[in-house]
């Protein structure tokens, strides 16, 4: 595939809507292009990293492993989306691990990266920044939902269809997280 | 008012005299007296605030209505950084311990400045962002460890009895004010959860926060 192909590819995921192609152009010669066979694992939960990926072709598989043993399967990564950005902006051990689904395409940058487009696509490096933002503020919701169904069960147990809705919404995010803290802890 | 210098802050070190000086104009200072709410729990938020001279104290509303004081923030710190990433009210309100100065940076001129790729925006972008991924790890670190003390308690007092958990829910309210106000340390929350709730409140009032925002 081309880089034209590439640049449509990424203006057609969540983070560089409104990117011009020239500043997505720039990101990517500035990335490493990383190709990955089925089963390849891109970040290993629990590992320091301070790199994000973005997927140009195929599919990552999110996965989680909690203090006993037992793996939780969070979801996947397409063409055009972006994993691992947090990390880019503050490293600290990866949450989840990262495995290929397909043989594929990626495309990393790290923090070092981040800092050169800066300087060389500001728009860019404020895309990614704003994407990390949307991401926390969704999971900080979440965080907040969950105290309030602590603080206030019965209230909230008066509204069924949001109870259900605020459970599913935090408890799913809380229960990863929180089993990674308690294994991270363990493993001190 | 009394004169500002922005240089002496840590929050600002790493801030060039430029980018400073377009603080300076894009965020006006004012004063505010004693006791002033510089943020109403429930409210819209319009803005962020750098806290120049003076401290404030963080409040917030029990399921009750009784308004509980959960931290105090220093002089350098940020507080409503949330209004200018997301357009939910104000999760607690802010009220100014003493005769208090502050910067106000609202939500249309931050947005205006990071459209005209201000330096000065980008970093406070990034810096928010920065602060914002830690305070949430932080945050639900010390989530889990309320939910799993209140849980051994539970167990431990056997079923059908009641459990006094106001130090819990005190602990949560805090949790709920630092997932908002992002340079709230929660280093105290462990002691917070042992110790009586009249002293609850002075060894993280006494804390001091240090570094970048």
């Amino acid at each position: 595939m081309s880089l034209a192909r590439y640049i449509e590819v990424l203006r057609d995921g969540r983070l560089f809507k409104g990117i011009s192609d020239e500043d997505i152009g720039t990101m990517l010669k500035v990335m490493r292009e990383l190709p990955v066979k089925k089963g390849d694992v891109v970040m290993a939960q629990g590992s320091v990293g301070d790199t994000m990926v973005v997927v140009l072709d195929g599919i990552l598989r999110v996965q989680a492993t909690d203090k006993a043993g037992a793996v939780a399967d969070l979801g996947s990564v397409r063409a055009g989306e972006v994993v691992g950005e947090m990390a880019v902006l503050d490293p600290a051990p990866r949450s989840a691990s990262i495995i290929a689904a397909t043989d594929g395409l990626l495309a990393e940058l790290s923090r070092e990266d981040l800092r050169a487009l800066r300087v060389r696509a500001p728009a860019v490096s404020a895309a990614i920044v704003a994407g990390v933002i949307a991401d926390l503020t969704r999971r900080l919701r979440q965080v907040n939902e969950r105290i309030d169904l602590e603080l206030n069960p019965d209230k909230v147990r008066s509204d069924q269809d949001g109870v259900a809705k605020a459970k599913a919404a935090a408890s799913g995010f809380f229960s990863r997280v929180g089993a990674l803290w308690s294994r991270l802890r363990g493993g001190e | 008012m009394a004169r500002i210098n922005l240089r002496t802050l840590p929050s600002l070190r790493d801030y060039s005299n430029g980018e400073l000086k377009v603080l300076a104009s894009a965020a006006p200072a004012r004063e505010y007296p004693d006791g002033y709410d510089i943020c109403e729990e429930g409210q819209a938020g319009r803005g962020c605030y750098l806290l120049a001279i003076g401290s404030v104290d963080i409040l917030k509303k029990t399921e009750e209505g009784i308004e509980q004081k959960l931290a105090t923030l220093p002089e350098g710190a940020i507080f409503g950084q949330m209004a200018l990433v997301d357009r939910s009210p104000r999760s607690a309100t802010v009220r100014a311990n003493g005769k208090t100065v502050a910067l106000e940076l609202t939500r249309d001129v931050f947005e205006h400045l990071l459209r005209a790729r201000s330096p000065l925006a980008l970093r406070f972008q990034e810096q928010i962002a920065v602060q914002g991924v830690r305070q949430l790890r932080t945050a639900t670190e010390k989530l889990t460890a309320i939910l799993a003390e209140r849980e051994r308690k539970q167990q431990e007092s056997g079923d059908g009895d009641e459990v006094d958990d106001s130090h819990t829910r005190t602990g949560l309210l805090t949790v709920q004010a630092a997932l908002s106000e992002w340079d709230m340390s929660l280093d105290d929350l462990d002691d917070m959860q042992v110790s009586n709730p009249a002293g609850m409140m002075s060894a993280q009032e006494s804390k001091q926060r240090s570094g970048a925002w």
